[in-house]
């Protein structure tokens, strides 16, 4: 085997335990390191395809008839035809059904917007999970460093300046570069804060899945998001932030 | 005798051996966790109803992922969402750092969006799923040449992507000593 066949056998297959394959790994030094370094990149993209897979779906999986209920067809619409009325009488119904579909429809896309935010904060979070384990010591100007490239500031309180905060970075929860993510050490566990300087919500609404539990709040621009483990008392940092964050254009 | 007969116990068994691996896969397939947890609902309820038609239990791994292959095929015909709108990342003037044993995830979220779909679900059927070349060429409907290809190619993409990341968003956040 030479070596661009070693190359590619390595890259289509870094844990190939064939004999063929090992003893053409043990050829020379180069393809020692070569594999060596293939094996710890691939140590590190197994782990972070790794992502949690939520326990309450599978307590929904192992109950497939309870999921084909909820998944069964409407009854059909039988009997016979009313008797013919006049247009307008007929017509107002139809005007009512439009108007509640209207009506509905915006609630509907709100809710799926808010539900599509919601997936952006979990992914976001799982992607950077571990910052919940780092212990760095970061002060308030940092933290401003990072809003003013988004527009936002956090007002230097006495509050403020007793958060023992671990964790700053900008971040992407949306877009490139639209927020900055904080993790500071909450009374049961890591508190995330997301300052997001985009994506406005139109009311404060709770997110959580089988771990984290989370407050949305809508604030002059963008939103804050805090997520603590399910036991923590949120609404402190909610008002703590949203009260101290500003947003200067 | 606990009223449970042997179709539901085989059932149970197969979701809590496979769901974790299933749901991953529909994840990474989908890049959308709500898509993710309805691609597996529907996966768990097709096998559920088709489970006599498994004849060999060691075969039920593939036969779930190929069942969610087809799914998220179907919806994604059905729906046609949205390409992700990805920036283009310029190369860094200076030298990338080598990949750390820990990737960051966010940046290995970026890298598999970029991958396209051909290389990216053998990809993910080999580090996900666990299966072999020739188990991959099987349920892809593809030879093992054209599957080891792929994963070369899919690797080698890759590295290439995440070798380029910019050193912008560091393992660790950048942070002050208090003073």
């Amino acid at each position: 085997m030479n070596d661009l066949e070693f190359r590619q056998r390595a890259l289509a297959e870094p844990r190939d335990r064939s004999p063929e394959f090992l003893a053409a790994a043990r050829e020379s030094a180069e393809r020692q390191r070569f594999l060596e370094e293939l094996l710890s990149f691939e140590d590190g993209l197994a782990d972070g395809l790794r992502i949690p897979a939520p326990e309450r779906l599978r307590e929904r999986l192992r109950d497939p008839e309870a999921l084909e209920a909820e998944r069964g067809a409407a009854a059909p619409m039988t009997g016979d035809a009313p008797p013919r009325r006049a247009l307008w009488t007929r017509l107002l119904p139809v005007a009512a059904s439009l108007l509640i579909a209207v009506v509905l429809g915006f609630t509907y896309w709100a809710e799926r917007a808010n539900a599509q935010f919601e997936e952006d904060i979990f992914a976001h979070v799982y992607r950077e999970i571990s910052y919940l384990e780092m212990d760095n010591d970061v002060d308030l100007p940092l933290i401003n460093r990072y809003l003013a490239a988004i527009g936002g500031r956090l007002e230097e309180s006495g509050e403020t300046e007793a958060l023992e905060i671990h964790v700053a970075d900008d971040c992407w929860v949306i877009n490139r570069d639209d927020s900055v993510h904080l993790v500071l050490a909450g009374e049961r566990g890591p508190v995330t804060v997301l300052m997001v300087s985009n994506s406005p919500v139109r009311r404060e609404f709770e997110i959580e899945d089988e771990r984290f539990a989370g407050l949305v709040t809508p604030t002059p621009r963008g939103n804050l998001v805090v997520l603590g483990e399910k036991s923590e008392a949120l609404t402190r940092y909610q008002r703590l932030f949203a009260n101290n964050l500003s947003w200067e254009y | 005798m606990d009223g449970i007969g042997p179709r539901k116990r085989l059932y149970e068994a197969l979701v809590d051996e496979y769901y974790g691996d299933i749901f991953r896969y529909a994840y990474w397939l989908s890049k959308s966790r709500p898509q993710a947890e309805d691609l597996v609902q529907e996966t768990f309820l097709r096998a559920w109803r088709s489970l006599d038609s498994l004849q060999n239990e060691g075969a039920a791994k593939a036969w779930l992922f190929t069942i969610l292959r087809r799914e998220n095929a179907r919806l994604y015909e059905k729906y046609r969402p949205d390409l992700d709108d990805i920036e283009d990342y310029p190369l860094p003037d200076t030298p990338a750092e080598e990949p750390e044993h820990h990737m960051e995830r966010e940046l290995l979220y970026k890298a598999m969006s970029k991958l396209e779909a051909e290389y990216r679900e053998p990809l993910l059927l080999q580090i996900i799923g666990g299966f072999s070349g020739e188990e991959i060429a099987g349920m892809l409907g593809l030879n093992n040449n054209t599957v080891m290809t792929r994963l070369f190619r899919a690797r080698n993409k890759l590295r290439q992507v995440l070798d380029a990341e910019p050193a912008r968003v560091p393992e660790k956040p950048v942070t002050d000593r208090k003073s």
